[in-house]
């Protein structure tokens, strides 16, 4: 679906990905929700120890959930924070063999155009019938694309795993620079890493 | 579309189904499902566990005894989600049973809607869930069976351009028809068992019969299309001996009455001598008569004069215009119907 300079497409979970049209891939358009992710563990089950009721509790404990109805109280507990790259790995693969996290210089590609994907959002009236109902409830509000302030995001550098963005102050207080890589102490900053996922288009 | 006669049978469900969604890794669970599935045999078609999508079925109790270990050891872990399977569920009519001794993690994104309304929450646990929802201690059977019901509260059947020629309802039930901002409502006073309505109506789709219960959405079921069910309307032929009468009628001029041989205003239709005049022919029914024949409205609720033209058994003439049916004259004693026809309330 093109939509300005962007083009939107639906992941399995009918969570937007967005694209410019000179990127070769597209990005999700909000970090990787809770409600998304039990989608996911809903349709595969406990995986080798993981996705299990006890595995959640844990995240949850670090984390709560709330309803994605709720976007201004508490954000973050709309996000699934606090996994591993480890914990991701099937839920990649469930979304496609295609997915992957993104790499620094694709998130910062999304920060740089935020201002104008939700300046072209909001002025198309595209159909909302692919799209989960969260994502929709979440655009119709401008709650999106939160790289200027959301959460703290896991990206990928070769093997190197760091964080980027700038957490809701109450999260985790901060003077960090949205765009700048961060190494952080994961215990510490663990329950506000987030992450979202890239779509490399097939060439 | 043309307006044709449709002839069509409604069966009309009385008890409502119940679906089961279980917790799967208690104890008390199992025995809970044990007994609601006993308690309600041929409601619960299946069940689903917390966090699984899958749906198990149940066609008798005996498949739950002798398959549910498996089925809890198949689900033992899940997160328990429940949105998934609520998504499941939107279009199904009955009324879910959550067993649960925890709130289901994202049960909260359901607050507001109208499946969480026909949602009944057995906790097998003293503590409460959620103080903004429906719950009930599992120890509390009877309770839950009265939570679990959901009587059907208003029955009617309506369609485009529809009107109820004929109907019976077996078993016998009070139907009631009612003309509401110019559409036809047929409405069926809910019975207490299961039913099935016989329909015959004229329009140009299949009318639609709308089943609202205490609790969840207004079902909309369908009508099958059947042979026939009613009888045509026979006119019979006027005796010669008072065809006079009919006539006079007609012709809004006095007759000779055939007991006291004395002339009657045409509107008399009981000769001062006490005897009945328009003899033979059924009281206290609306007669539609011509020249000739005529036909007693004893059955059925109207009677199509044409394809833009009905006229009910209430003597009320319905005329098809500007795409909607209009009330074009009310007969109290006797007129004429339409061209050649005329209507008259047979009774002292």
């Amino acid at each position: 679906m093109e939509c300005g300079d962007y083009f939107i497409e639906f992941d399995k979970t009918g969570f937007p990905l967005i694209r410019k049209k000179e990127w070769d891939y597209f990005i999700s358009l909000f970090p990787v929700s809770k409600y998304q992710f039990e989608r996911f563990m809903i349709e595969l089950g406990p995986q080798k120890g993981l996705y299990t009721d006890e595995w959640y509790g844990e995240i949850l404990k670090l984390n709560p959930r709330s309803s994605w109805k709720k976007i201004t109280v508490e954000p973050w507990k709309l996000f699934l924070t606090g996994v591993t790259k480890e914990e991701i790995f099937y839920f990649l693969e469930y979304l496609g063999k295609d997915f992957s996290l993104p790499t620094v210089s694709q998130w910062r590609n999304l920060f740089y155009n935020s201002d104008k994907i939700v300046y072209s959002l909001k002025r198309k009236r595209f159909s909302f019938s692919k799209m989960a109902p969260p994502a929709r409830f979440w655009i119709k509000n401008g709650f999106f694309p939160l790289v200027k302030e959301g959460l703290l995001e896991m990206v990928i550098e070769g093997d190197k795993q760091y964080c980027i963005g700038k957490p809701w102050q109450e999260l985790l207080p901060n003077l960090w620079r949205a765009d700048e890589v961060k190494e952080v102490n994961w215990e510490v900053a663990r329950r506000a890493v987030g992450f979202r996922v890239v779509k490399k288009l097939k060439l | 579309m043309h307006k044709k006669i449709i002839n069509c049978l409604f069966k009309i469900p009385f008890s409502t189904p119940l679906v089961l969604i279980l917790e799967p890794w208690e104890e008390t669970t199992h025995e809970v499902a044990r007994k609601l599935i006993e308690s309600f045999p041929g409601r619960i078609k299946g069940l689903y566990f917390l966090g699984n999508l899958k749906f198990y079925n149940i066609r008798v109790p005996r498949d739950f005894s002798e398959n549910s270990p498996c089925w809890f050891s198949e689900n033992k872990g899940r997160v328990p989600l429940i949105g998934p399977i609520f998504e499941l569920l939107k279009d199904f009519p009955g009324i879910i049973a959550v067993v649960t001794s925890r709130f289901p993690v994202d049960a909260e994104d359901w607050f507001g809607t109208n499946i969480l309304k026909r949602t009944v929450f057995v906790r097998t646990v003293d503590k409460q869930l959620h103080p903004d929802i429906v719950e009930l201690p599992a120890n509390s059977l009877s309770e839950i069976k009265t939570a679990l019901e959901n009587p059907v509260l208003e029955i009617i059947v309506k369609g485009k351009n529809f009107v109820p020629l004929q109907f019976k309802t077996e078993p016998m039930a009070e139907v009631e028809v009612f003309y509401e901002k110019n559409e036809f409502i047929l409405k069926i006073i809910p019975p207490q068992r299961e039913l099935e309505l016989h329909l015959s109506a004229f329009g140009n789709q299949m009318p639609l019969l709308y089943l609202k219960r205490a609790k969840g959405n207004t079902e909309i079921i369908k009508g099958q299309e059947e042979k026939p069910y009613f009888n045509e309307f026979i006119w019979q032929k006027i005796p010669e001996d008072i065809k006079p009468i009919f006539l006079s009628m007609i012709s809004k001029e006095p007759y000779k009455c055939p007991h006291c041989n004395e002339l009657h205003s045409y509107d008399c239709l009981l000769c001062p001598e006490g005897q009945l005049i328009l003899k033979g022919i059924q009281l206290d029914t609306f007669i539609l008569f011509t020249e000739d024949t005529y036909l007693p409205f004893s059955e059925g609720y109207a009677y199509l004069l044409n394809d833009n033209e009905i006229v009910t058994k209430d003597g009320m003439v319905f005329r098809w215009e500007d795409e909607k049916w209009k009330l074009i004259k009310k007969i109290k004693f006797f007129d004429e119907v339409s061209n050649g026809v005329w209507g008259l309330f047979h009774r002292i």
